[in-house]
């Protein structure tokens, strides 16, 4: 008997563990991956050199296992170990309606090869249901996350600049990393051209200088590697393996179980409460049953929907705590794809080091007022950086010393811009069972059915306007522009599927992200989320959790739960 | 690195990574053949082409970096039935011009005609001929990937410690190596 299960070890599940251990509970983390382990499991070491198949992994085992995860920028061969392959983890989509669910199944999940960048929901956002009418109003306001932030964000360590603006809170900021000066010069024409906007330097949740708590963790500052997504050594990025497990582990509180896949969520009748987690062991298939008083669900917006939707019980007929007929739904992404490219002139200077970070332009559109024929907003990250051997030896035909010569040398200031746009919630966007089909382990396939609505469509086209008249501003002569949207999914921001909200008619979960009819249960991932904003959530989901977790164990202790 | 860094270097090696251009489902029911290495003819028109593309100059070239032998790893190793058929025809229609052009294989040339003949054939191709754009870039990046290539040619600090915003730039300065 445990105080306390947290089923996932990810962004949302390392956060909740490190807080309930520290509040004096004995925490069991199941992950239903295998383990990895902090340094040795990583693949920095690798030297470009040493890539295998120089990065690539073998096409057709890429075409046979990955056809979903090789979407993904980050997959090579140097991290092929962090991805799930599709073709053991199947799901369903309308022909129609893609959806690019991009995973990893391991202790620390998405955290190890997440983007890092890391911002700030503001009250525009918190409020924008309420004001607008789409999706149900949040149960919170700004006020009530921003003590959560702060705490968060001294505890991951955030790279950033204070900018004073409302749309995006500044937080508690590590020194923020330079621009380059193609960078400022960006910067300032932009500014200059546009009153309305500001380019900022990316928020990332990189050790610029490593503060007291997490040097006691082992971490260390960043080495400019850029080589985040194979696994950090140095511990400088936030991970659950560098940052929140360990914290965890030093109270001694901490239980993990890997390879432990949830079947269902148990609860008792006759309270109403959650009483333990059904497992598979993903190697053996054994069942196992596991109890605590409280459950944290932190399996990742989809995963979690599966197990809610697979928990089902004679009180629960449609799923756990789904009276509201809410989970599931309103399953959103950023809306993702639209991006630019140009050659800039600028200051005959170059840089050392790999900075692991780009340029950030918070939301402009809709701020003062419903200003637009579409509602919400956008942002952009970017950069400004020169063109590298892979460009410059294909910019010309050019043999022999020629193309030596022609690739030698730092190329012309290329600056990239890419929006994120926010995606309204729409209940007809929604994670099923399939009636039939089951997977590996015998639970069933899950039907993803989500696409994008007038108001996504109306912000990417903008998006595209925007990006090209802010590149032209700064003298860019533009060689590469995508309209496209990119299918959902492949934002890798998905969230929604059992949101906040203050009814129970129409919300899964409460202010404290507690199940309406399940006290003792508590969802802090993506799914919690009623609406997506347009910034990186993965600093929200950790603040969400962290305030759960302090909420969870006062409910404990006053025996209301 | 932010998501759009990636996006941007995903497009830029398509050719090399192959992740984001094949048809999936062509290549999934291609069944994976034996595999075997290249035969002794196309090893030497591979290398030829390739000390050709990047010779030895003040630094180290294609050969001396080892590139030939990676390029015939990664046909066995890496490259779908598709990609290594297109590889070879487009080292194969290089052979061919050297043929038309110049009576004999690519590799018997000496040293300044297969640079004449690569180089005709680089300005007809690159850019228009897909297949022999992906190759060239192929060997190219093998090369920059080498440890000759990014540390001798270019600039390669594996943890550079700190980042620079802003250093001067001058006709010397190396580009930086790296994936």
């Amino acid at each position: 008997m445990f105080d306390a299960i947290v089923i996932g070890s990810g962004m949302s599940g390392g956060m909740a563990a490190k807080e309930l251990c520290e509040r004096g509970l004995k925490t069991l983390v199941l992950e239903r991956g295998r383990k990895l382990e902090h340094g040795t499991s990583y693949t920095d070491s690798l030297q470009p050199w040493e890539l295998p198949n120089a990065g690539g992994i073998p096409e057709e085992e890429l075409a046979r296992d990955y056809p979903i995860q090789r979407q993904c920028y980050a997959v090579n061969s140097a991290t092929q170990q962090y991805w799930v392959k599709d073709s053991e983890h199947p799901y369903e989509t309308p022909a129609d309606k893609p959806f690019s669910w991009i995973r990893g199944y391991h202790l620390g999940g998405r955290s190890i090869m997440w983007g890092r960048q890391t911002y700030r929901l503001s009250e525009l956002d918190l409020s924008a249901n309420a004001r607008d009418g789409h999706g149900v109003d949040w149960p919170i306001r700004y006020a009530d996350l921003a003590p959560w932030y702060d705490h968060v964000e001294r505890f991951i360590g955030v790279s950033g600049e204070a900018e004073g603006l409302p749309q995006l809170p500044d937080g508690q900021f590590l020194p923020a990393m330079p621009m380059t000066d193609g960078e400022k010069l960006f910067k300032a024409a932009v500014e200059r051209q546009f009153g309305d906007r500001k380019v900022i330097m990316g928020r990332c949740a990189h050790l610029t200088e490593a503060q007291p708590q997490h040097t006691e963790l082992g971490r260390a500052p960043c080495q400019y590697r850029s080589l985040c997504e194979r696994g950090c050594s140095y511990g400088a990025y936030h991970s659950s393996l560098s940052s929140s497990l360990p914290a965890a582990e030093r109270t001694g509180n901490l239980t993990i179980v890997t390879d432990a896949i949830v079947h269902s969520i148990i609860t008792d009748p006759a309270t109403g409460k959650a009483t333990g987690v059904r497992v598979i062991d993903q190697n053996t298939r054994a069942a196992t049953t596991y109890q605590a008083r409280v459950v944290f669900l932190c399996a990742s917006t989809i995963g979690t929907a599966q197990i809610l939707l697979n928990s089902a019980s004679a009180a629960h007929p449609r799923g756990l705590a789904n009276g509201s007929d809410q989970v599931g739904r309103n399953l959103m992404d950023h809306v993702y794809g639209p991006s630019v490219q140009a050659i800039m002139d600028g200051p005959e200077t170059y840089y050392r080091g790999r900075r692991p970070n780009g340029l950030y332009i918070p939301r402009y559109r809709n701020i003062a007022g419903q200003e637009e024929p579409y509602v919400r907003g956008f942002g952009f990250q970017g950069r400004v950086m020169r063109q590298g051997w892979r460009q410059m030896a294909g910019s010309a035909p050019a043999v022999g010393a020629a193309l030596k010569d022609q690739t030698r040398h730092p190329g012309p200031w290329l600056a990239g811009l890419a929006g994120f746009g926010e995606m309204l919630p729409n209940p007809a966007n929604r994670v099923t069972l399939h009636p039939t089909r089951t997977d590996a382990w015998g639970l069933p396939q899950l039907v993803i059915d989500c696409s994008h609505g007038e108001n996504d469509r109306a912000i990417g086209r903008q998006m595209l306007e925007d990006a090209k008249a802010m590149v032209r501003a700064a003298g860019g002569r533009i060689v590469r522009e995508t309209a496209r949207l990119h299918p959902p999914g492949l934002g890798i921001h998905e969230m929604g599927t059992a949101r906040m909200g203050r009814d129970p008619a129409t919300s899964v979960l409460n202010r404290y992200n507690q199940a309406h009819e399940v006290p003792n249960l508590f969802i802090t991932d993506g799914a919690a989320m009623a609406s997506s904003g347009c910034q990186n959530p993965s600093l929200t989901y950790m603040a969400l959790s962290a305030r759960a977790a302090y909420h969870a164990a006062e409910f404990l202790k006053a025996g209301t739960i | 690195m932010l998501e759009l860094d990636r996006r941007n270097l995903l497009a830029v090696v398509a050719g090399l990574i192959g992740a984001a251009a094949l048809p999936s489902g062509a290549l999934a029911a291609a069944a994976t053949p034996a595999r075997a290495g290249l035969d002794p003819a196309t090893r030497a028109l591979v290398t030829a082409v390739a000390d050709t593309l990047i010779p030895r100059t003040d630094t180290p070239g294609a050969r001396d970096a080892g590139v030939p032998a990676v390029f015939a790893a990664l046909m066995r190793d890496w490259a779908s039935a598709e990609r290594r058929a297109t590889c070879l025809g487009a080292l194969q229609a290089i052979d061919t011009a050297a043929q038309t052009t110049a009576g004999q294989p690519f590799a018997r040339l000496s040293p300044a005609r297969r640079t004449a003949v690569l180089t005709a054939h680089d300005a007809a191709r690159l850019g228009s001929d897909a297949g022999y754009t992906m190759t060239k870039e192929l060997l190219v990046a093998l090369y920059y990937l080498s440890e000759p290539g990014a540390t001798r040619e270019l600039r390669y600090e594996h943890a550079p410690g700190a980042w620079e915003a802003s250093i001067p730039l001058t006709a010397q300065t190396r580009a930086w190596a790296g994936a």
